[in-house]
Parts: structure tokens; C-alpha cells; sequence
């Protein structure tokens, strides 16, 4: 039976790393995912988990001795933060294109400059195009669920992907909650032996990251890009399975109280449970407002982000990253874009809050439903700062 | 021709001053106050492998930044690509094709099996005996303007005096000659031929997305598959009874093309040897001397 229990959210992610049994860690610490990586090279120290860790010398080569150890096989694990989310960058996109299933946990952190350590998606929205699937986290039992799921559906032969989880640095990371931690053997019923597709073998030589010339770069695109759609029904399957077996439903979007709202908001990551405690004070006021959870980012769910929002009039996106420059945040562009060509009256918000770790409390959601409500915000704002 | 953008592909090998020839007459152009526009075909540069580069030139703006697709020209500076489908593939009805061969005009005619415009000259043997070496380019532009009579031979000249402060001298004899002993069609004397069903030969088939690889893996040592001994026109000729058996030669080669034989000395395996000539330099005893592929 799984255990409940009150542990940190970055052990529990590293309890699950251990359970997914996984070959090989390499990681370089930063602040906020350190807690992660220091248990889990306890636990290759102390002979609990049977894997090469390997404290690497930066982030780009951490993610880069990945990519060795999926190609040669391993079942393979990283975590990281912001500057070193950063650092990956370039590698990001190579092990998509060669389809490398690792499995990353970026504990979210602004990105410099100014130096800051605190919580925003800064960090990952920047890796938004390297092919990756992504899941975001609202919780400690999500973050370990999660990643978990996240093996299962990078080493699915119909995939073959890297997948990130992405969990709040210290909103989450940091926070001590009840977890039902999974035992070994009910995990083993879950878990899958990982196959590599083209195994790295001295003895059936291959070539892994040729060359692609004019002629062959956009069919390669499409290729990596067309796995990533066809991941969906691969994830549904996993979740499914999962919730089958230990009775916790994932979906790509979490609808609270959305199907008969008049008015949305949409959430990334842990201001989601925050969000759901103003949804439930702003309902005893009478306001018909209901609350949608991204859990999925990559591939993103635009029909079912569409047939949530039929009944809705207002969304109010809330988001923590900036596109400097541009009309809004990320996740405010591909919103819109989503409904550009549809028959719909939706109207729109994009709000940037919680920045470099400012804090994201429930007044913040309720006054941005009534602004909304009384239609006074501009179509894209940054709200909370000192003017 | 005066309104119209004048397109010239410009085919050879690594190394050959393909490049060059764009460059030089592009500059011209401007000089002289027309448009141009010269491009390389981008690629990795490898010293052999064909390669092509590409030129505008009009007397009005140029709004084109694609490839040339359906050359008005085309001019070939070395002898033994003119067999492949890239230097006729897409060529307007009656282009003008300057071709650097030793061989006789219909000849090449029927070699690229289309009724182009030709002009031939034996580049090599002008620039083995003004330049000394293989490298055409500068004979090919006398060829060239003569053929089309787009630029003045004297703003090349201005041109070549700048990139080549050392050796202008040769490289503008080379034009001249270049210019003077082009055998070109007239209208009078022009070679018919039936054009070959495959006139404009196909390029490969390529593989569509769905056919890729997953992750685009493939099997290790596809390189064997490419037999870079075409890329040839100079072959390395070994004695082996001064070869001292160092291997250096074997160390410097780049397509692995030196080999051991069993009485230890190197000999060269000419399906990859693309005949850059680097084992000669490199070889201890000059044991290794550069000569002129023979047919
Ligand atoms: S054998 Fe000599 S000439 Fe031929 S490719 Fe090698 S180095 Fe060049
Ligand atoms: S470099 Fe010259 S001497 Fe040395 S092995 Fe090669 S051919 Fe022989």
C-alpha cells in the first residue's frame, strides 16, 4: 500500500526518480532543484538506487552526458533551475531530434538579471520550442505521479521523447505536504523495461546525430514534430492506466468548477490551488467564475482548451512570464492564437503576475475576476507592480 | 537581353575558384554600374566536392535571393562533372554552356544531351601553363566574356588586379587567353543533337518525412556509400621502393583513401582518393607525385 506521508516535495520527487529505478543521474546543483539531486546521489552513495550519478561540471554538460547514457540505453534522469535550464539550451533541441527519452525536472526559478533565485516560469518558457513534452505540477502528489508517468510516456516506442516536469521552485519544491508515496512493488506494476529503440553498441555500429542537409532538415522537423502530436493519445493511455491503478485522474487541463462558469481562469503549475481557494470564496459570493489547470503544455491541448472555454464569455489567463516586447506572455499568445479563427465571443485577458517569486495570493485572483468582470483590464497587463 | 536579369550557374570543385568567378564578375558589374548579385551555394567546403555558385547581374535592382534554377548561362569549370545532372538540370532552351574540356564540341554535345548554345575550351592546359596549377577560374571568366559579352574585360581586370595584388599578372594572361581561344557556336555552325529522353536528368528521389528513421539513425559507416574518387582529376602515383613505411601519408590523407599493403609500404585506394594532393606534400621521401588522371 502507498504511504502517506509528510515529506518535501523535491524527496518525493526523488523518491519516485528511485522507484522509476533509473540507470544514471547527472546533474549539476542549482537553487531551488539542489534538494533533488542531493538525495538522489545519497541514494546512489548509500547503494539504495543501483545508478551512476554523476556531478557534472555544468548544466550543458549534464544534459549532454544524458544524451550519451539514452543513447547508450539507460534509463536516464536530470533536474535543474533557470540559468542552468538556460545553459542546456542548445542540447535541448538535440535530444528531441534524436529522440531520447530523459526524463527533467525543472523546478521553476526566474531567470537573471537581476540575480534572482525565487519561483516564476521564466526558465522553461524559454524551452517552450525545443520539442520536449511538457507537464506541469500543481502539487507534491502531482510532482511525484508525474514523473513517474513521465518515463512511462518518453519510453513508449510510439514516442521516444524527453519529457520535463516542471514544478515551483520553493512554492513547491521546498513545501512539506502529505504524499502518498507509492511502494516498489506497486510501482514495478506500472513501470515498463525501458527499450531503446537503437541501442549504442560497439557491436552494431550506428550513426546517432548525422548531418541534415537543406533537403532533409524539414522532413526531419515535421517528423519530431508529428511525434509530439501523436503523443497525446500515449499520454492518455498512461494516465488512464495510472488512474486506474492507484485512483488519481490526470487530464491535460483540470476544469474546477469550469462547465457551467462565466468566467474562466487558466493556471500553470502551483498558483493553481491558490486560484481554486479564490474560485471557491468568489462562488459563495455568486460569481459563476470556474478555474482551468494546464497540466499539459507540450504537446499543447488546444481542442480541449477550446471545448472547455465553449460555455465561458471572459478567460483570465494568470501566468508568471514575461515576452518583453511583446503583447503579452507566452502562454497569453498560443491562448489567443487558439481562438483567433474560432466562432467565439471569448473574451481574453492575459495577466502577468509572480514574477522572481512575488507572491501570488488569493486577493490577486479575485481582483483580477473583477476587473474582469466589469471589463476594465487592458487585453494584456502586468499587475502587482509598485507605480 | 538589356532589361531582363541575366542568370549564370557556375558548376565545379572545391577548391577550383567557382566562387571566385561569381565574385569577380559581380564586382565588375557593379563597377561598370549594373546590378549584380553573386552567391555561393552554401555547403560544407570540402576540397573536390562539386559545388556551384550562382550570379545576377541586370540593369535594374535585383528583388531574387533564391537559388538559380533555370540558368540563361552555365559554365563548367572542370572537366569531369559535366556528365552529372546538375549542370544541365533546369537550363533554358538554347542557354549559352561553357564548358572546360579537352574534347571536341559535338562531343560535348552529346555528352550533356542538350541543344545548348556551347562554347568549349581546354581551360586545364592554359592554366597548367600560365598559372600552373589546375585552377581555371580566371581562364573561364575570358571564356565567359567572351560568350556573353556582359561585362568589359577591363573592369575584370581592375577587379583581379585587387583580389590578386601578388599575381594578377598570370591570372590576366590566363583571361586573355581564356578569352582568345573559346570555340563557340555561331548561329551558323550549330551541332543539332536529339536531345536525350532524360535531356533533363532527374535529380535523385528524396525520402518523404514519413520514410525517415526515427531520429533520423542511421547505420554506422553510410560514408563508404560515398565513393569521393570521382571528385579526381590529379592522382597520386606512389614509388614504393622509396616509401620508408612512416604511414604519415595514411595519417594526413582525409578520405582514409591511403592504405598498407603487405609489404608495408602505402598505396592508394582510388575509390576514395579524391585527389587533393596532401599525401604528396605531407610524404617525407617525395615518394608520392601528383599526375593527370588519365581516362
Ligand atoms: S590519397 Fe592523397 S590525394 Fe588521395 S585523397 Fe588521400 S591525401 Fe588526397
Ligand atoms: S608518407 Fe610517403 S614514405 Fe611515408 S608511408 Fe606514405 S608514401 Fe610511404
Amino acid at each position: 500500500m502507498a504511504k502517506r506521508e509528510g515529506i518535501e516535495i523535491s524527496l518525493a520527487v526523488a523518491e519516485a526518480v528511485k522507484l522509476a529505478d533509473v540507470d544514471m543521474v547527472a546533474a549539476y546543483p542549482i537553487t531551488p532543484q539542489t534538494h533533488i539531486v542531493e538525495k538522489l546521489a545519497e541514494m546512489v552513495a548509500d547503494g539504495e538506487l543501483k545508478a551512476a550519478y554523476i556531478n557534472a561540471e555544468s548544466e550543458h554538460s549534464a544534459i549532454s552526458l544524458c544524451l550519451g547514457s539514452s543513447i547508450a540505453g539507460a534509463r536516464t534522469y536530470t533536474a535543474t533551475s533557470s540559468q542552468g535550464l538556460a545553459l542546456m539550451h542548445e542540447i535541448l533541441y538535440i535530444a528531441s531530434a534524436l529522440r531520447l527519452p530523459v526524463v527533467m525536472t525543472v523546478v521553476n526559478r526566474a531567470l537573471s538579471g537581476p540575480l534572482n533565485i525565487w519561483g516564476d516560469h521564466s526558465d522553461v518558457m524559454g524551452e517552450r520550442d525545443t520539442g520536449w513534452i511538457q507537464f506541469f505540477a500543481q502539487n507534491g502528489q502531482e510532482a511525484f505521479d508525474m514523473t513517474l508517468q513521465a518515463f512511462r510516456v518518453a519510453e513508449d516506442h510510439r514516442v521516444m521523447l524527453p519529457v520535463i516536469v516542471n514544478i515551483d521552485g520553493f512554492t513547491l519544491s521546498h513545501v512539506i505536504e502529505p504524499i502518498y508515496i507509492l511502494e516498489q512493488n506497486e510501482v514495478n506494476k506500472f513501470m515498463k523495461e525501458f527499450k531503446p529503440l537503437n541501442a549504442l553498441d560497439p557491436r552494431t555500429p550506428m550513426t546517432f546525430g548525422a548531418f541534415a542537409t537543406p533537403e532533409y532538415y524539414i522532413e526531419a522537423k515535421k517528423q519530431l514534430e508529428q511525434a509530439l502530436f501523436s503523443s497525446r493519445k500515449v499520454i492518455t493511455e498512461v494516465w488512464n492506466e495510472f488512474g486506474k491503478l492507484y485512483g488519481r485522474k490526470y487530464t491535460p487541463i483540470e476544469g474546477y468548477k469550469a462547465n457551467d462558469a462565466n468566467i474562466l481562469l487558466l493556471t500553470l503549475g502551483g498558483i493553481g490551488e491558490t486560484a481554486q481557494t479564490a474560485v471557491d470564496e468568489m462562488r459563495d459570493d455568486g460569481i459563476k467564475v470556474g478555474l482551468l489547470k494546464l497540466k499539459l503544455y507540450r504537446p499543447f491541448p488546444i481542442q480541449e482548451l477550446r471545448r472547455m472555454c465553449k460555455k465561458a464569455k471572459t478567460l483570465v489567463i494568470a501566468e508568471r512570464a514575461m515576452s518583453i516586447g511583446g503583447e503579452g506572455g507566452p502562454i497569453g499568445f498560443e491562448v489567443r492564437s487558439a481562438f483567433y479563427n474560432e466562432p467565439t465571443h471569448l473574451k481574453i485577458h492575459d495577466i502577468i503576475l509572480g514574477l522572481g517569486g512575488r507572491d501570488v495570493r488569493v486577493e490577486d485572483f479575485k481582483m483580477m475576476i473583477n476587473h474582469a468582470l466589469k471589463n476594465k483590464p487592458k487585453e494584456y497587463e502586468l499587475i502587482g507592480v509598485r507605480e | 537581353m538589356k532589361e531582363k536579369i541575366i542568370e549564370i550557374r557556375w558548376h565545379g570543385r572545391g577548391g577550383q575558384g567557382v566562387v571566385t568567378c561569381a565574385e569577380l564578375l559581380a564586382k565588375a558589374a557593379i563597377a561598370e554600374g549594373k546590378y549584380a548579385q553573386s552567391a555561393p551555394s552554401f555547403g560544407p567546403e570540402r576540397r573536390g566536392a562539386p559545388v556551384a555558385a550562382f550570379l545576377r547581374i541586370s540593369n535594374k535592382p535585383i528583388y531574387l535571393r533564391s537559388q538559380i534554377t533555370h540558368p540563361d548561362i552555365v559554365v563548367v569549370l572542370d572537366p569531369t562533372i559535366l556528365t552529372l545532372p546538375d549542370v544541365t538540370a533546369g537550363i533554358k532552351k538554347n542557354a549559352i554552356f561553357i564548358a572546360n574540356t579537352n574534347k571536341l564540341l559535338e562531343d560535348v554535345k552529346y555528352i550533356l544531351g542538350v541543344n545548348v548554345n556551347l562554347g568549349v575550351i581546354d581551360a586545364t592546359k592554359i592554366a597548367l601553363e600560365i598559372i600552373r596549377r589546375p585552377i581555371t577560374n580566371t581562364t573561364m571568366i575570358g571564356s565567359f566574356i567572351r560568350a556573353t559579352n556582359i561585362v568589359k574585360i577591363e573592369s575584370v581586370k581592375q577587379e583581379i588586379m585587387t583580389r590578386f595584388p601578388t599575381n594578377y599578372e598570370t591570372n590576366i594572361k590566363a583571361m586573355i587567353r581564356g578569352y582568345d581561344e573559346l570555340e563557340m557556336e555561331t548561329d551558323a555552325n550549330r551541332t543539332v543533337i536529339k536531345e536525350k529522353k532524360d535531356g533533363k536528368k532527374a535529380m535523385p528521389k528524396l525520402p518523404k518525412w514519413r520514410e525517415l528513421t526515427i531520429g533520423l539513425t542511421t547505420k554506422a559507416g553510410s560514408a563508404q556509400a560515398y565513393k569521393t574518387g570521382s571528385w579526381r582529376s590529379l592522382v597520386p602515383v606512389t614509388d614504393a621502393t622509396k616509401c620508408i613505411k612512416c604511414g604519415i601519408c595514411w595519417v594526413y590523407c582525409p578520405d582514409s583513401a591511403r592504405y598498407q599493403t603487405p609489404d608495408g609500404t602505402y598505396e592508394t585506394n582510388f575509390d576514395y582518393c579524391k585527389g587533393c594532393g596532401i599525401c604528396a606534400r605531407e610524404c617525407p621521401t617525395h615518394c608520392i607525385t601528383m599526375q593527370e588522371e588519365k581516362e
